[in-house]
């Protein structure tokens, strides 16, 4: 069977080992046995249709009794009584804590484990020193942490050890820490991914270990885009749009496998993701014909959202883009850049790998910086006449900000963000001066 | 209907059986009278009416997810899928019955924000000005017991779900439950068969090979079909979530479409909504509505409502706004008016002039894999498809085949372009 174990893993194929081998080369999946007649599956896979009907009693009822039935029926009407309990106990939901008090308040508490949650930013935005923090902060106990060690798997720097012991003297919350309470560096277990087929492999089949042997609480990939590039670039032009489907495709699996492991071991996945420029074709702007809009007929008979009105625009109606559902226009508001339409479009930044992995985070956190521009003066004296001033405009400093572009927990973050910056003691927001 | 507790037998004679018990019209009308309402309200009144059905004589009907039937909800991530889920689920816990959710998402239900949903619907609302009054509750439950009627269930794979739906454990469905939401489905379908270019590729030389290439469809066909049996049999609102992926049209302006598509699953989805984001323009404009509100208006659009297509591939459909506030969904008092498709009527509809024909030609690429185009035509002959958006196959190409229906797609694109340049730059905001 294909795929049997993949969807049942505790399954008890002894039985059955007689048939397996068939079905497997018969390619039929363990959606197939569901679906289809025995007598068909029997006839395709040239097996005995009996024993078949048998595997697929004993198949489906497995199915039944991972979801969760015939056990304690009860287990699914207590979903939602079960977290009152929970978080009344702890005082809220578990969280890993960005150990900033305004960041953590855009996350309502922090990082969420269960979840597989993305921090996406140009280079020097910051991720790295995000990911840093985490890495200490989910050591501690609770309510900044989850009192569990933590994974760092890299596929192109190593953990930069400097940064985080400096973090440790350096960050006020860290600092006042007494050395029995303080994380530690032993408590980070990390390691180097630098192609794509060790980063499967570990991840499928070395994490899980991992997690259960040293009470791991978080797992950060730094950064997910990595591999996938440098391997299409190594793949060729020419493979083109087959490379770009296999991709997708393991896109997908790579999710379904971070998400697995959130889910079933209760941790906290956070990978970082790169990101490019955006090339967006910037709206038309053709003088029209007057429009030419004809009495609307609604044919069901229920109010009228198109009633019939001059071009001028009525109070209170808004009129939408045309085109909405494009993809450039969506990703305004997916992506974390773009939502703010004074932006200028060249400056726009798009999280690499696309819609489809987009399609696999639960959480997205975008770090974006803008740079400060100094104002020079227009006209400068060059040896004693005016001249223009021809220097390059100068960037005095660079502005950043936290934003959460979605998140289950939370609500999206307002405007840009909350603004931050990055010190020796960590990051740190930056007060809003009265 | 419902009354019937059909068992279902777990041996394989259940795969063949798809026909619903039969009864006689005049019990059936008599039944569909003495029911209480038959939707599960949306929890957003505009969106409610848009739902609602033609009303039966002298009953009026109240709008909202049919039961019985298969409502899909697609949109880009972080839009409000979940959201439109929970409000459901709250409608139906209100009303006194139960609720199965089926998470699939790729962002696993948050208990507390369900139960934030929840526990405010019960609090008495303020009126503000352009709040809408909230339902009261019609059961005299507590917020426990209605908790207690609230199964929640996580399968892994495509494998479990199909395992619940075409060989049900006796207790599946439990009885009185209105609402199964599944969200997300199309992660769990993609998770079993991913996308890959390669498999139209005739490389499968095998005869089992390509039998497994086609299973992909088969199963969504066999998928909508099981989906629409348990909704019906058992008098279910079942609604889906699914996400979007890319198509691309000519011109590199690639388009956002459901994960899920295909013509039978396109047919078996009774109403289907879509849920986006646009600009709303800053201050100053608007008189009543709160401006900050404003900003956080997203739109839901009905692209499709009781088996009546409103809007094609692109297309927006009747457009409702919506905020997604701690308290569930919130409806926003304004109209928003989708100018991409200006809705023409029948007799009015303006002689197609090839000359206006934009130079940017946005035209679609033929979408026959997505959509049977010439089907559309024969169903559009009979008057069955209603023409909301030009951009249907509809009237005009229904006689006239195939060829024209590209041209009339590029004319309504271009009048559509012409009007919105006219009304962006009106709308265009200052800089925030």
């Amino acid at each position: 069977m294909t795929d049997l174990l993949q969807v049942l893993p505790d399954f008890d194929t002894s039985l059955y080992a007689h048939l397996l081998p068939s079905l497997d080369k018969a390619l039929i999946s363990t959606t197939d046995l569901i679906i289809l007649e025995p007598s068909d599956v029997a006839k395709r896979a040239q097996v005995p249709a009996g024993e078949l009907r048998k595997l697929v009693d004993a198949v489906v009822g497995a199915l039944h009794w991972h979801l969760g039935f015939g056990a304690e029926e009860a287990r699914s009407s207590t979903f939602l009584s079960a977290s009152n309990h929970a978080s009344a106990e702890n005082g809220g939901p578990s969280t890993i804590s960005t150990l900033d008090e305004k960041l953590d308040e855009a996350l309502l508490g922090g990082i969420r484990p269960g979840y597989l949650v993305e921090v996406t930013g140009e280079s020097g935005a910051g991720k790295t020193q995000l990911l840093l923090t985490l890495l200490l902060a989910s050591q501690l106990p609770a309510p900044h942490g989850l009192a569990k060690s933590a994974v760092y798997i890299s596929t192109e720097a190593p953990l930069a050890t400097n940064r985080l012991t400096q973090l440790l003297s350096a960050h006020p919350l860290l600092s006042s820490l007494s050395p029995k309470e303080k994380p530690s560096l032993s408590r980070i277990l990390s390691i180097q991914t630098p192609d794509l087929e060790t980063q499967e492999h570990i991840l499928r089949y070395q994490l899980p270990v991992a997690i259960k042997k040293h009470n791991v609480g978080l797992v950060v990939v730094d950064s997910v885009a990595a591999n996938y590039r440098a391997e299409f670039e190594k793949a060729g032009v020419k493979q083109g749009a087959a490379s770009l489907a296999k991709r997708g495709t393991q896109l997908v699996q790579l999710g379904a496998l971070l998400r697995d492991l959130a889910r079933t071991e209760g941790i906290a996945v956070v990978v970082a993701n790169q990101v490019a420029d955006r090339f967006s074709k910037p709206p038309n702007v053709v003088v029209p014909n007057p429009p030419s809009r004809t009495n609307s007929q609604n044919a069901l008979g229920n109010d009228c959202q198109h009633t019939p009105q001059p071009p001028s625009q009525k109070e209170d109606e808004l009129i939408l883009s045309p085109d909405p559902l494009a993809l450039d226009h969506q990703q305004c508001w997916f992506t974390g850049w773009g939502d703010i339409r004074s932006d200028p479009l060249h400056t726009l930044k798009t999280p690499s790998l696309g819609i489809i992995w987009t399609n696999q985070i639960a959480c997205r956190i975008a770090l974006s910086k803008r740079p400060v521009f100094a104002s020079r003066p227009p006209i400068v004296k060059v040896n004693g006449e005016d001249h223009w001033n021809e220097d390059d405009t100068h960037i005095s400093k660079w502005r950043r900000w936290f934003k959460v572009v979605f998140a289950p927990w939370a609500p999206p973050s307002e405007g840009r963000g909350v603004e931050y910056e990055v010190a020796k003691s960590g990051m740190r927001h930056v007060a809003k001066d009265k | 209907m419902a009354s019937h507790n059909v068992n279902m037998p777990s041996s394989s004679a259940l795969a063949s059986s798809h026909r619903l018990p039969t009864v006689s019209a005049s019990q059936a009308l008599g039944t569909l009278h003495a029911k209480g309402s038959r939707t599960v309200r949306t929890g957003l009144s505009q969106l409610d009416k848009h739902l609602a059905p033609h009303g039966l004589p002298g009953r009026t009907a109240t709008g909202g997810y049919m039961r019985g039937k298969v409502t899909e909800i697609f949109g880009p991530p972080g839009v409000g899928k979940t959201a439109f889920g929970i409000q459901a689920a709250v409608s139906a816990l209100r009303e006194g019955h139960k609720v199965v959710w089926l998470d699939a998402a790729c962002a696993p239900l948050v208990p507390q924000r369900f139960n934030d949903v929840l526990l405010a619907a019960n609090k008495p609302v303020l009126q503000a000005s352009s709040a809408p009054p909230k339902v009261p509750s019609t059961s005299s439950m507590s917020p426990d017991e209605m908790q207690s009627q609230f199964h929640h269930y996580a399968p892994p794979t495509l494998a479990h779900l199909l395992a619940l739906f075409v060989r049900p454990p006796s207790s599946f469905p439990p009885p009185n439950t209105s609402l199964i939401v599944i969200d997300s489905l199309s992660t769990l379908f993609d998770n079993a068969y991913p996308r890959n270019a390669d498999d139209r590729a005739s490389k499968n030389r095998s005869d089992q090979a390509r039998w497994a290439a086609g299973r992909k469809f088969a199963v969504m066909n066999e998928l909508i079909s099981t989906l629409t049996r348990v909704a019906a049999m058992h008098d279910i609102a079942l609604l889906v979530t699914s996400q979007t992926i890319t198509r691309m049209r000519a011109g590199s302006r690639a388009l956002l479409v459901p994960a899920i598509s295909g013509a039978e699953w396109e047919s078996g989805i009774s109403t289907r909504l879509v849920l986006f984001r646009d600009w709303v323009p800053g201050q100053g404009k608007w008189s009543r509505t709160d401006s900050t509100r404003l900003q956080k208006t997203r739109f839901a659009g009905v692209l499709k409502v009781n088996g009546v297509l409103l809007a094609e591939e692109g297309g927006v459909g009747n457009v409702v706004p919506f905020a997604v506030e701690e308290a569930g969904l919130r409806d926003m008092d304004i109209a928003a008016v989708d100018i991409a498709a200006p809705v023409v009527s029948s007799e009015a509809r303006p002689k197609r002039r090839f000359a206006e024909i934009d130079d940017e030609g946005r035209e679609e690429l033929d979408s026959d894999e997505l959509y049977d185009w010439l089907e559309d035509d024969e169903v559009a002959a009979e008057g069955l498809l209603i023409n909301e958006a030009p951009t249907t196959a509809g009237m005009g190409s229904a006689t006239s085949g195939a060829t024209p229906l590209a041209a009339s797609t590029h004319d309504t694109e271009s009048t559509a372009t012409n009007l919105a340049e006219k009304h962006d730059s009106v709308v265009r905001p200052p800089t925030l």
